[in-house]
């Protein structure tokens, strides 16, 4: 056998398990969410129930993503520059929620702010609910999408040459203009591929989410688990046409980044992926 | 400002990572040690846990060597086409796990052309282990491949072509030269996919149908011990699926110095 005929049975073997595992089931989706016509499909996605969970996804993706990628950013800004009690630790801790399966992230929150626990009365004493609403919803999307920025953010900090900022320090520049302008044009791209990262894994969230929000039509359910609904009542067309909808988001975002970013995005990425592997920084 | 910034710091680690971690090891060991025991030890929840190895253990055979062979085609081969292997392998990341058991139920379920005709033949996929097993390798499956591709890029092709003009066949080199040079990475992305298939959740809960003692896996068992108040089963699972996710973070971290060495 020769290595060209053996090349083209090693793609055709490959193509057909990517065929049997990704193209048929993503073709299958399309059809079906296209199985009553656009008028069918735009009836599946304005319900009143759709509407809503895709809107509360979106924003609540959105809030979790800006606060991820502020608290990332400050945690690897951290945890490269200061002199940190325990930081071993600390930087092994940020792979935690990755390690974590999402299930098991979504007991660990309805534990720690359930209606028995201590915070989840105090809170309540407060009227402010968690589990079963919008915050718990938040928090589970925070939790399961905390290592993002940090590791988008820790390796270009690493990279980053002191000699720059210390120039600018000789040239009288103070605190903030040394960071506004020789720190953060380097980490913009980690900052940027980060919250992208957070906002798309947030939107798919599952897991964790229907333990903690619970499902509960019109009030915290999200894309997702409206998806996984009318999955379980065999409404396939309606769960596949919201799907499409989530599906397209984070492609948009991704087609976004790539326009802001062209060059940068790929290094940013290989980077993150070192970053994950080095552990201890 | 320096001292503020690390309280805050210490403050986001305790409130988001310390936090649930804290409460679930706690409120899990108020329950005790034999009662946690008794509730690992209970018919359904060592299925569902048998379950998950059996699955994991065929996830990762899979995906690691589906994963080489991708690497290697998407890095060492040039052909029309080769965009949608990219594309395919990219995409898993990008899907929701829910609405990736909703396209292989849309392919493989019992009301699909291809469904009815396995089930004719005697092959059930859907609330099967088949459609469990499907459902682990799509989410994994970029795993092994992402962690390869650097590694191929930056290795180049020098080893191997020395080791052709030393007269080794393709597969002898493929065997002594571009498998070792891969090994650290491919142990890292199978460990990886170890734990991300005894974590999967979504997927499978869609294309299982979570029947007891039947597809249920151990994160479907801890889900529904909650939504039944069994929290006693819930704590007990989640907490040995902790312990395991914790022992892969320390394999992770130790190989991943070992690959810093091997670079």
């Amino acid at each position: 056998m020769n290595s060209r005929s053996s090349n083209l049975i090693i793609r055709s073997l490959l193509g057909g398990y990517l065929l049997m595992l990704v193209f048929l089931p993503l073709g299958a989706v399309f059809l079906q969410a296209w199985s009553g016509g656009w008028s069918g499909f735009w009836q599946a996605i304005s319900l009143p129930a759709a509407i809503f969970a895709l809107k509360l996804s979106l924003s609540l993706a959105l809030l979790a993503a800006l606060s991820n990628t502020l608290m990332g950013t400050l945690t690897a800004y951290a945890l490269v520059r200061y002199r940190l009690p325990g930081k071993t630790i600390l930087n092994a801790l940020v792979d935690m929620p990755f390690a974590v399966p999402t299930a098991v992230s979504g007991i660990m929150l309805l534990i720690l702010y359930g209606p028995r626990s201590p915070l989840g009365e105090m809170l309540s004493s407060w009227h402010i609910e968690v589990v079963y609403a919008w915050p718990g919803i938040v928090l589970a999307m925070m939790f399961v999408t905390f290592p993002f920025t940090v590791r988008a953010v820790q390796p270009l900090l690493l990279a980053l040459d002191k000699d720059m900022e210390e120039a600018a320090w000789t040239l009288g520049a103070n605190r903030s203009q040394v960071f506004a302008r020789i720190v953060l044009p380097v980490l913009w791209p980690g900052i940027l591929s980060g919250f992208f990262l957070c906002f798309a894994r947030a939107l798919a969230e599952f897991g964790s989410i229907i333990l903690v929000a619970g499902n509960i039509p019109l009030q915290s359910q999200v894309a997702s688990v409206y998806i996984f609904g009318e999955v379980e009542s065999g409404n396939l067309a309606a769960a596949s046409a919201v799907s499409l909808v989530l599906l397209a988001a984070p492609l948009l975002l991704s087609w976004l980044q790539t326009r802001i970013y062209p060059d940068n995005i790929k290094e940013s990425l290989t980077s993150m992926v070192q970053a994950v592997r080095e552990g201890a920084a | 400002m320096r001292a503020f910034l690390s309280a805050v710091v210490y403050l986001i680690f305790l409130v988001f990572i310390l936090g649930p971690l804290g409460a679930l090891i706690g409120e899990g060991g108020r329950s005790g040690l034999a009662a946690l025991w008794q509730e690992l030890t209970c018919p359904e929840a060592v299925f569902a846990l048998r379950l998950t190895l059996l699955v994991s253990v065929l996830t990762v055979a899979i995906n690691t060597i589906v994963g080489v062979f991708l690497a290697l085609l998407l890095v060492r081969d040039k052909f029309r086409g080769q965009g949608l292997f990219q594309a395919a392998v990219d995409l898993p990341l990008s899907v929701s796990p829910v609405i990736a058991g909703l396209m292989l139920v849309l392919v493989y379920g019992p009301y699909t052309m291809l469904g009815a005709f396995l089930t004719e033949h005697g092959i059930r996929i859907i609330f099967a282990l088949p459609g469990i097993v499907l459902a682990t390798l799509f989410i994994t499956m970029p795993l092994v491949v992402r962690q390869l591709v650097p590694v191929l890029r930056e290795n180049g092709l020098e080893q191997e072509e020395a080791a052709y003009t030393l007269g080794a066949s393709p597969w002898i080199t493929f065997w002594k030269v571009t498998l070792p040079s891969l090994k650290w990475s491919l142990l890292y992305g199978a460990v990886m996919t170890l734990a991300r298939s005894m974590g999967e959740f979504g997927a499978v809960l869609v294309v299982s149908g979570n029947l007891i003692m039947q597809t249920q896996t151990a994160t479907l068992y801890a889900y529904d011990s909650v939504v039944n108040f069994n929290m006693a089963g819930a704590y007990a699972v989640s907490l040995l699926l902790l312990a395991i996710s914790f022992i892969t973070l320390l394999i992770m971290q130790t190989l991943g110095r070992n690959q810093e060495v091997a670079n």
